[in-house]
């Protein structure tokens, strides 16, 4: 066998994963500074083995602010900037965090910003990436590899074309959280 | 006959030194550096002295290390490495710096079991106030988030109490888990935090010098990738102030050293005398340190650098000796001035064995080593000079008479009599100036460490929200119990000043382990939302009706799991509050609440007035402890002072009569006046000063005497001026000093001398007096 060859055989796979790279994913994603639509949330309580379904209509706003509003089966509006969670119900304010005093929780809607916009340099920094880039369709999985994620996290499964369509969050007690979005519009 | 006897005292003399000296290097001595170890045994109660040492060990075994830089991965790969080498080192008993898995998720899961008892702040005084409904929303809400933290347990927490209690813990310090690491939150740049926990006190060179030498190393090769560090500890206050004192006391040592060899050389224009001096103040200083450790069994270092100062007296001895030598034949130069030695002997031993009478035993310990050092000094001129001396030849020296030209200068009060009054007036007003100028008694006069590391540690400290402040409440109670219902009941006042503004933050034992009481009406509360609302929960999520039962079972079940101490001390979580618990002993237990930094004076006088009537709570502040301390040292020195100068005023007085203000106005005189300056270019008066001021009296009463008793004579003069000199280059030198204590000790010694040289001669005969008295001598 000639030494070319089993060269290029031995690269051979290292190119195939190569070929899913964030630059292309970046290429083909958008991250459209205005964004909003609406939302189908099904999430899955391994405990008890039943799934917990909501609705509502969304919008953001890139790196300023994200309405995430569930209309059923409870009325409630969350308002999550880069520095706080604000819950609300009617006019009821349930609950208000500030980001500096609540590491967790604002790291959660840090990572909650990123996936929706498409910011995946942000999420490289606590994610490994696994996927394929398949005809202007991507499918991706994200690993954390952070002791804080790990704790709450399993894995992210995302899907999407130019811009994002499903996200699955799989957190490590076997619950996860489904959530599909529809008629979105820039 | 005679000389033989006076050989065999002479030699008998140095044996008898020999021998105590062998005997107190036999002892096992301690060299005590600490402040703590000076100040009167502490008349507070045994509970307020351990939360005191409790809190301290906090601050004095811990080094808090920051690395910070722009890229983040390279600051985590930089806190791995430097804390993987730390952990070699043997006088370092701890590294933290990471948080592994296992840790993070017992942290998380411990407290479960103690769901319903152990309730977040908010979510508790919402249930007081009765608002069920909107737990039960907030629940909801949680339940149906995108971004909800924790598992959702809809069975054993649906109201999500444990989940709401764990996201909203505070920690001791603004640190998050990032990657395994501790992480600084709200920082501009990455920070990690790493805390090493030293074996063993920082205060020996021992443990400095290793981990100061591997910081060095490190802080160098950090620098080239960029990567800050900052650190925070008393190890590195320690350190600093012991190099910067070292090195002053060198670089100034040794120009004062090479002044006192230049001047005694141009003087003398021989070496021998160099050597006179030199022997005495060695014996002195040596018998002073050994009865000194027979005696207390240990020597305090301030004792040592005080103590020989005072001992540096006794130089005045040697040179009342010496110079008298040079214009008196061998036989008669003891005969001639033993009267004035012993006479300043006399003095200066009593007016330092007073402070003997202080209930400080840095004082005591300061009396004995002067006293003896003196008296030692003494009998060494005495026995052994005649001996030494007995060959030397007659030869005036020609600096006594330029010098006694130099004095002639200086007018006499009898040659103008208003300076008589300028000096009164003077006085007078120093008086006042005295009795209304400030006093300094701050705990800052004792600080050692440079500007820079003060800056440093205060950055630190803000990063992290934390402070190395001494100041906390204490609670104290029958039992642990009754210590923490009262603590519960102190912050709903507290928490009222605070959200005004009015007060710091605060950390108590409560907020992590409440009172049993407290717990028992925290399960009742629970019980109730239970009752009203659980219902309603689950229809909302259209959940099954067993499910419903089991919600019911496991809070039947787990409602009275009370939270005990000793499961509490076994939490991870439990680490950084443990120091807040100071006794659990039936009958006097005892709890800290600490604030998140310094109060200021508003403040504390506003915890004061709150805490007034309440025997139970004690506001500890040890900065404020430290400077009553001083004031009390302050008080005690002046009036020893004073004391001293009445006992030596008597004393003389039986021998000079009338004349004895000559002797005494000088030194008192020129403490009057230096103190007045000091409180006009220094912020005030402080103890140091003071010190200063005894070791003016000492020279100052010797000129005096001597001058008195020599009548007046030109080598005389010239002996307490050379004696002045060498003590000025000596000590008046140390004003150079940037060390607080060096500096005020070295600035009144400065100028008290001055003063002293200056006034003593205003307090002389009349010129034409004593030229009639001895003619032979004044022409010299």
């Amino acid at each position: 066998m000639n030494k070319k060859f089993l060269t290029l055989l031995l690269l051979l796979p290292l190119k195939c994963y190569a070929d899913f790279n964030l630059q292309q994913l970046t290429d083909i994603s958008q991250s459209p500074e205005i964004l909003s639509g609406q939302f189908i949330q099904e999430k899955y309580l391994a405990e008890l083995d039943i799934n917990l379904s909501s609705s509502g209509k969304f919008e953001y706003k890139k790196n300023k602010v994200i309405q995430w509003q569930t209309l059923e089966p409870i009325e409630n509006l969350l308002t999550m900037t880069p520095q706080s969670i604000i819950s609300q119900q009617g006019k009821q304010t349930l609950l208000d965090l500030q980001a500096d005093s609540n590491p967790l929780v604002s790291l959660l809607s840090e990572l909650f910003f990123s996936v929706l916009t498409a910011q995946w340099q942000d999420l490289a920094l606590y994610f490994t990436f696994t996927g394929s880039i398949d005809d202007g369709c991507w499918k991706i999985e994200l690993v954390p590899k952070d002791a804080t994620f790990t704790q709450v996290i399993n894995r992210i499964e995302l899907q999407g074309d130019s811009l994002l369509r499903q996200l699955t969050f799989y957190e490590i007690n076997g619950d996860h959280t489904e959530i599909t979005f529809i008629k979105l519009s820039q | 006959m005679k000389s033989r006897l006076r050989l065999l005292g002479a030699a008998f003399w140095l044996v008898a030194v020999g021998l105590i000296v062998l005997s107190a290097a036999r002892m096992d001595a301690v060299f005590d550096s600490s402040i703590m170890s000076v100040l009167p045994k502490s008349s507070q109660e045994p509970l307020v002295e351990k939360a005191i040492q409790q809190m301290s060990a906090r601050f004095s075994k811990r080094l808090l290390i920051l690395l910070s830089g722009k890229n983040d991965t390279e600051v985590k790969n930089a806190i791995v490495h430097f804390a993987n080498e730390a952990e070699q080192l043997t006088d370092v008993s701890a590294v933290r710096w990471k948080i592994n898995q296992n840790e993070l998720t017992q942290l998380h899961t411990e407290l479960f079991p103690f769901r319903f008892v152990l309730l977040d702040e908010t979510l508790r005084t919402q249930l007081r106030l009765g608002h069920f409904q909107k737990i039960k929303d907030q629940a909801l809400a949680r339940l149906f988030s995108p971004v909800a933290a924790g598992k959702a347990e809809l069975v054993r927490d649906p109201f999500a109490l444990h989940a709401t209690l764990t996201q909203n813990q505070t920690h001791d310090i603004n640190v998050q888990v990032a990657d395994s690491l501790l992480k600084v939150t709200g920082t501009d740049t990455p920070t990690y935090l790493m805390i090493l926990t030293l074996a063993e006190e920082p205060f020996s060179p021992k443990v400095q010098d290793p981990i100061l030498s591997f910081i060095a190393t490190q802080k160098e090769r950090l620098k080239a990738q960029g990567i800050q560090i900052d650190m925070s500890g008393m190890l590195l206050h320690a350190a600093a102030g012991a190099q910067q004192a070292s090195k002053e006391i060198s670089s100034i040592g040794v120009g004062s050293l090479l002044g006192i060899i230049f001047i005694m050389l141009l003087v003398f224009r021989r070496f021998k005398p160099l050597g006179l001096m030199l022997f005495p103040i060695i014996i002195g200083c040596a018998s002073a340190t050994a009865i000194t450790i027979l005696v207390f069994e240990r020597i305090h270092l301030i004792t040592l650098a005080f103590g020989a100062g005072l001992v540096g007296v006794s130089i005045d001895y040697a040179l009342h000796y010496v110079c008298e030598r040079q214009v008196t034949p061998a036989n008669n130069v003891l005969k001639k001035i033993l009267p004035g030695l012993l006479l300043g002997l006399f003095s200066s031993a009593t007016a330092y064995a007073a402070q003997a009478l202080a209930p400080f035993p840095g004082l005591q310990q300061m009396a004995v080593f002067s006293v003896v050092g003196l008296t030692a000094s003494w009998l060494t001129v005495v026995l052994w000079f005649p001996l030494l001396t007995l060959r030397d030849k007659v030869s005036p020296l020609s600096a006594a008479s330029t010098l006694y030209q130099i004095r002639g200068w200086i007018p006499s009060l009898r040659q103008k009599p208003i300076l008589k009054w300028l000096l009164l007036i003077l006085g007078l007003l120093c008086i006042y100036i005295i009795n209304t100028g400030a006093k300094l008694d701050d705990v800052r006069l004792l600080q050692t460490s440079p500007l820079s590391l003060m800056a440093q540690e205060k950055v630190v400290q803000n990063k992290l929200g934390t402070s190395s402040s001494t100041q906390f409440l204490l609670i104290k109670g029958q039992s642990l119990e009754i210590c923490l219902q009262k603590e519960e009941a102190l912050i709903v006042e507290l928490s009222g000043l605070h959200t005004q503004g009015l007060l710091p933050d605060y950390q108590g034992l409560s907020k992590q382990l409440p009172s049993l009481k407290r717990q028992q009406t925290n399960s009742e509360l629970v019980q109730q939302l239970y009752s009203q609302q659980l219902d309603g929960f689950y229809q909302q999520i259209k959940l099954a009706k067993d499910a419903r039962q089991h919600a019911h079972q496991t809070l039947q079940q787990d409602q009275s799991n009370w939270l005990l101490l000793e499961d509490w001390l076994q939490f991870e979580g439990s680490d950084a509050w443990r120091d807040l618990l100071v006794s659990q002993e039936k009958g006097s237990s005892a709890v800290i609440m600490r604030f998140s930094r310094t109060l200021s004076g508003d403040e504390k006088a506003r915890l004061t007035t709150l805490i007034n009537d309440r025997p139970d709570l004690i506001l500890v502040d040890q900065v404020q402890n430290i400077s009553d301390l001083m004031k009390n040292y302050r008080h005690h020195i002046s009036q020893l002072l004073l004391a001293a100068y009445l006992v030596v005023f008597v004393v003389l007085f039986w021998r000079y009569k009338s004349q004895v203000w000559r002797v005494v106005l000088p030194p008192i005189l020129a403490s009057l006046y230096t103190l007045a300056a000091l409180i006009l270019i220094e912020q005030g008066m402080n103890l140091f000063h003071l010190m200063a001021l005894i070791l003016v009296l000492g020279i100052g009463l010797d000129m005096g005497v001597f001058m008195a008793e020599a009548n007046n004579e030109s080598h005389t003069w010239l002996a307490v001026s050379l004696s002045s000199l060498t003590s000025l280059l000596a000590f008046g030198l140390l004003a150079l000093s940037t060390t607080p204590v060096l500096h005020h000790f070295g600035l009144a010694v400065l100028i008290g001398l001055l003063l002293v040289w200056l006034i003593t001669p205003m307090m002389r005969m009349d010129i034409t007096e004593k030229k009639r008295t001895s003619p032979a001598k004044a022409q010299i």
